[in-house]
């Protein structure tokens, strides 16, 4: 038994040794020099890779921090704007403004006057519709109906602009 | 040495791996901070673009006094940015506690200030933070309208309580690097968090020339006629919209930390008074809708008339005999009135002041609105003889506005509307949400209304002491001269003195309401409320280029 036992071990060892020596010698049969390649080729990937990437997420850090000064610079914008908007309002206010008005000499008016303007005829429903009874408030006329149409002759005609139809038609065209 | 070894690499994979999240938290909270985003709180404006309220910014800045080695210099340099003395500085600088405030308050532009000095070397260890601020340009312009938001940024009174929600907006969070003492942030990355979502602006019914001509006049009356205090309220009869509300005494809004809470409280809507004979106006309306009296009846004032066992006289005691509608109402005469209601009788009486909108909410959009108080036949309280007083505005509680809104009825050809007082809302997407004008009931015919504005009007021409007339324009109202109830009976000495009214006449555009809270040079409505009521008029007349009544005539 135990002869048998040595034998197989024998055999096995034999085995072992063939196939090592099998590598061995493909192993030294492979181009050594092919081998550094490679691994060269590989590291210069990784360092290529590793700068690509140290460089853009630099560059989004850089851009990250030029968004958030700018950010802080519209917010700080935004702050004196708001201050410029109240300091405007507080002089535009009603009270401010009479106040105003009224070192300058300024004084509510005591009388208002209507003039009667017999030579322009604005159509009533455009010129106060709000102050007019509904139903007296649709079809309001484009344009103004003169009377009187000599004034704006004359003055086109002083402007050499030639007869007041031949501009109307001009501008409406 | 391999022993070393392989305990150092157990103890970093440990921190590495076993660890990792805890000291990464630690690490994060040692760099990283998290700031409130605070949200903008709406501006709130006038119709014609006036900015009653908006959200301005101040600086609070923190000092470290261990971390300073030269606070005289410090001191120097800062004390002009932040509005401080170099005393006071030097002495917050040179304080033993780790962290001192310097300011609540510095202005806008120490923000900038303070960030140049830090990077030129000049300060350090000095941390600024920018808040916001409620902010009021017009002071006491519509103080009553707009309320006030506190230092917590919460609304109270007026549009700022009712529309807390919408201004308010709401506040983010927001993580990012700070300094070593971790209160300064740096720049070194974009925020991460949630944003601050801004508040939503309103625009108000209100016009703000108007408003201010309402101020003036009643500011102007109240102090002509040495009076307590005063409201004037003007709508748009059509739509419902408040254009003017003013209140005398106004508070300074900005300055709602150290003025009296109540005195932010609207009377126009939250104080209610007994109206007085204004209320003859609704009656009269009551009285001809239900068509127990007709346009020419002419009812018999004795002097007195005995009601529920209560005898009721006219103010002054005297009776006219045969009176027409438009005398009873030139003589504002408590019989005629009382007789009125007794023909209408109790129930319809009550139920035309209950579709009036008297004893319940306008649910006009201002915060502290209260219903006001009509007592009714049957509830326990109600006496036959109150259907006599209250025909005339005694025995009833109505505030400001809904006085102004029944008058509004009569202007309106029948229609109640409900008042209110924000025009539309502008969201920060920019989208806006118009609030439109909504006729909650019919109360009276057409034909009713314009019997009662027939009537009112030819009274107050008939009227030698009524100073409500205006050149140039019909006018309708009626004035109100009120006791003022105390406990066990009414105020021997005071009134309140008052003129409810619209104009033009034939197309009313202004329904407004004068009242005058105990005036000592006049106690009369006539003379005190009436006069305010035409300067007011007459100045809207002006501005909004309403022509005069033979005018208007000519163009129609």
């Amino acid at each position: 038994m135990k002869r048998i036992l040595a034998r197989w071990r024998e055999r096995i060892e034999t085995k072992y040794q063939e196939l090592v020596e099998q590598a061995r010698a493909r192993w030294e049969t492979l181009p050594s020099f092919g081998t550094m390649r490679i691994a060269l080729a590989a590291l210069m990937a990784f360092i290529f890779f590793a700068l690509v990437y140290l460089m853009q997420s630099s560059n989004a850090a850089l851009i990250a921090r030029d968004l958030r000064v700018k950010q802080l610079k519209i917010q700080e914008i935004e702050r004196e704007n708001a201050q410029l908007r109240y300091e405007i309002a507080a002089l535009a206010s009603p009270s401010a403004i009479e106040q105003r008005a009224r070192k300058l000499g300024l004084a509510p008016a005591k009388r208002v006057v209507y003039a009667e303007m017999p030579w322009i005829q604005p159509p009533p429903n455009e010129l106060m519709p709000a102050f007019l009874p509904e139903g007296n408030t649709d079809a309001a006329p484009q344009v103004y109906e003169t009377t009187d149409a000599s004034v704006w002759e004359e003055l086109l005609s002083v402007l050499g602009l030639g007869n007041l139809s031949d501009y109307v038609n001009a501008q409406t065209r | 040495m391999v022993a070393a070894a392989l305990v150092i690499t157990v103890r970093l994979g440990y921190w590495q791996m076993v660890r990792h999240d805890d000291l990464n938290k630690l690490a994060l909270n040692l760099r990283e901070r998290t700031i409130t985003d605070y949200a903008r709180r709406g501006d709130i404006l006038t119709g014609d673009g006036v900015l009653l309220a908006t959200d301005i910014y101040s600086y609070e800045v923190a000092a470290h006094p261990k971390l300073i080695d030269n606070p005289k210099e410090q001191a120097q340099v800062l004390a002009p940015v932040l509005n401080l003395s170099e005393a006071e500085l030097v002495q917050k600088l040179s304080s033993q506690e780790s962290t001192v405030m310097l300011t609540l308050n510095a202005p806008v532009n120490a923000g900038k200030e303070l960030t140049a000095l830090r990077n030129a070397g000049k300060i350090g260890a000095i941390d600024f933070i920018a808040k916001p601020n409620r902010r009021y340009p017009g002071s006491s312009l519509a103080a009553h309208v707009i309320g006030f938001a506190s230092a917590s940024r919460e609304g109270a009174y007026g549009v700022e309580q009712y529309y807390d929600e919408i201004l308010r907006g709401r506040d983010g969070q927001i993580r990012a690097e700070a300094d070593a003492i971790g209160d300064e942030t740096l720049p070194f990355d974009l925020p991460q968090g949630s944003p601050a979502f801004d508040g939503s602006s309103i625009v108000l019914t209100l016009n703000s020339a108007i408003q201010n001509i309402a101020e003036r006049e009643l500011a102007r009356g109240v102090q002509e006629f040495n009076a307590k205090s005063g409201q004037i309220l003007i709508l748009e009869p059509r739509t419902g919209k408040i254009l003017a509300l003013a209140s005398f005494p106004a508070p300074d809004v900005n300055a709602f930390a150290t003025t009296k809470i109540d005195a932010y409280a609207d009377p126009v809507v939250s104080l209610p008074y007994e109206p007085g004979s204004v209320f003859k106006a609704i009656t009269l309306a009551t009285g001809l809708d239900s068509g127990k009296i007709s346009r020419g009846v002419v009812l018999n004032d004795p002097g007195a008339v005995i009601i529920g066992g209560r005898t009721i006289y006219n103010s002054d005691r005297r009776g006219y005999g045969n009176v027409d509608l438009v005398t009873a109402m030139a003589k504002s005469l408590n019989v005629i009135a009382s007789k009125i209601a007794l023909a209408t009788g109790a129930k319809t009486f009550y139920q035309y002041l209950h579709d009036f909108g008297f004893g319940s909410l306008s649910n006009v959009d201002l915060a502290g609105e209260i219903p006001g108080t009509v007592k009714n036949p049957g509830d326990g309280i109600w006496y036959e003889s109150d259907l006599g007083t209250n025909s005339f505005g005694q025995g009833i509680a109505t505030t400001p506005l809904q006085m102004a809104n029944a008058l509004a009825v009569i202007a309106n050809g029948g229609n109640l509307m409900r008042p209110y007082i924000v025009d539309r809302i502008i969201h920060p997407d920019g989208s806006v949400e118009v609030r439109s004008p909504r006729v909650l009931r019919r109360v009276l015919k057409p034909e009713t209304a314009n019997a009662v504005t027939d009537i009112l009007s030819k009274s107050i021409l008939t009227e030698s002491t009524n100073k409500a007339n205006l050149p140039g324009y019909k006018i309708t109202g009626k004035t109100g001269t009120a006791q003022i109830p105390v406990p066990g009976g009414y105020d021997p000495k005071w009134t309140i003195a008052s003129f409810g009214g619209y104009f033009p006449a034939d197309n009313p555009q202004y329904v407004i309401l004068v009242k005058i809270d105990r005036p000592q040079k006049s106690p009369w409505g006539s003379q005190v409320a009436s006069p305010i009521f035409a300067a007011v008029a007459q100045q809207i007349a002006q501005l909004t280029g309403l022509p005069p009544d033979d005018v208007r005539n000519k163009i129609k």
